[in-house]
């Protein structure tokens, strides 16, 4: 075997796949060429190293996908639910309810995926893909970033509702997670995640939070640069929230209060 | 398809929830691997892992039991990757985005800014900045190698499985995995020497 035909196998053996012949062969010839040697090696060092960044399982990862499948499960027996005339008698009801699950997931493949819609809207929002204004009844999907530049604005999604407040921007990452800068109030039904451009996150559980981002950063000059504002700023009104920073996490109850120091450390 | 999965398949479709906690669990760690080695992103990887979750529940109806579960999944997941990675390069940056502008209208980064003015995380390892550079290397590498290597390396695949869901021969995926782990070898080797050159 030779250096052109070892380097065609050496992926393979590199990643443990090559059969016990070819292995034979290839490892004859490493053992006589220390630069198809060197590669070799230099190959089982990066597939190591690949190895060796695999993220593991989460809980938290679970239980808001979970949430987020139950929510789209519900969504779709109300929509099955509210095609049905009121007057059958409920024991037929509750034996086509599977049936309209079926019919209902069928029907969904055809809509577009919409994940939350406007509620309400007073004063001036828009998306600001497009600086089209928003009004209620409109629906947004996965992506869409809604700036409040003045009044109020509700939206409804699958897992809960969010209340935007004057100068506020949210870009709609999912059905259950929302990336914020200003100020909002949320209130879920399932486990609806908030958080900033940097990571930081409060994850609200079956209640009500109101959520604040509005860090800034000054650049003056020849001065240092001046972080002021909050990373993250949390009060739960009812239920519960627990706050991630990049330097720890912080479970809080109803009627508590925290922030993110600048550094990602959850205060009290 | 197996027993175990037709059944877990039936209980999905009645809405169970123990069943989704089951499906949930059993493709975890292969997916979220897949999906963020392919997209690059953790916050858009644990986005596109929900997001496949919820299209399952919508479109059990579509589920052909000749196929395996595993197999249906990933390709879900795999089509929302391109449908990003897609969106990404048609639409603008979204404006909250890192970047914010000073008085005198020069553009700053906030995480730039943060490392100049926080203090450095304790304990940066090395392997840290390895796993950083190989990131990088991997984000480089064309879609199609970078989809089979995440599916083959991350996810633990094997080739059969990622030739359905790449609906390419098994020669091809194969060729595709030994590819992307002999460019990345030299990526790594090119930035290894340039990071000796500057010390």
């Amino acid at each position: 075997m030779n250096c052109e035909e070892a380097r065609k196998e050496i992926p393979a053996l590199a990643l443990g796949e090559s059969d016990v012949e070819v292995s034979r062969d290839v490892s004859a010839h490493l053992a006589a060429c220390p630069a198809c040697r060197a590669e070799r090696d230099a190959q089982e060092r990066a597939i190591a190293a690949m190895r060796g960044m695999v993220v593991e399982t989460s809980e938290r990862r679970r239980e808001s996908v979970l949430g987020a499948m139950t929510g789209a499960r519900d969504e779709l027996v109300e929509r099955a639910i509210m095609r049905r005339p009121s007057v059958w008698p409920l024991r037929v009801v509750g034996a086509a309810a599977a049936v309209l699950l079926a019919v209902a997931i069928g029907w969904t493949l055809l809509q577009p995926d919409h994940s939350w819609r406007v509620v309400s809207v007073s004063g001036k929002a828009i998306r600001v893909e497009d600086q089209s204004v928003l009004r209620t009844g409109d629906v947004l999907g996965p992506g869409d970033e809604v700036s409040l530049l003045e009044g109020s604005a509700v939206l409804e999604g699958t897992v809960g509702r969010i209340e935007l407040s004057p100068h506020t921007s949210v870009v709609l990452r999912s059905r259950s997670r929302i990336q914020l800068r200003g100020t909002l109030r949320a209130e879920s039904r399932h486990e609806l995640t908030v958080m900033n451009h940097l990571g930081d996150r409060v994850a609200v559980r079956g209640g009500a939070c109101t959520i604040a981002s509005d860090m800034t950063v000054v650049a003056s000059g020849t001065e240092p640069p001046k972080v002021s504002g909050d990373r993250l700023r949390v009060h739960v009104e009812r239920g519960q929230a627990v706050m991630r920073g990049s330097r720890g996490e912080l479970l809080l109850e109803s009627g508590q209060k925290s922030r993110l120091d600048p550094d990602g450390t959850p205060a009290n | 398809m197996l027993d175990s999965e037709a059944d877990l398949i039936r209980r999905c479709a009645r809405g169970e929830e123990g069943a989704y906690r089951e499906l949930v669990a059993r493709l975890e760690r292969p997916l979220i691997n897949f999906i963020l080695r392919y997209v690059g992103d953790p916050h858009l990887a644990e986005d596109i892992f929900q997001e496949a979750f919820v299209r399952v529940v919508r479109t059990l109806g579509s589920f052909r039991p000749e196929a395996s579960l595993a197999t249906w999944i990933f390709t879900i997941a795999r089509n929302l990757c391109l449908d990003h990675l897609k969106a990404k390069k048609r639409h603008r940056e979204v404006s909250i985005d890192a970047q914010t502008s000073d008085a005198r209208g020069q553009v700053i980064d906030y995480r730039e800014v943060l490392r100049s003015v926080l203090p450095a995380p304790e304990g940066r390892a090395a392997s840290t900045e390895d796993q950083r550079r190989l990131q990088e290397a991997i984000a480089e590498l064309g879609p199609a190698k970078r989809e089979a290597l995440a599916l083959r390396v991350f996810a633990g695949l094997s080739y059969e499985e990622i030739a359905k869901i790449a609906d390419a021969p098994v020669g091809t995926v194969k060729f595709r995995v030994h590819e992307a782990v002999q460019e990345l070898t030299r990526r790594m080797a090119g930035g290894a020497a340039a990071k000796a050159a500057e010390a």
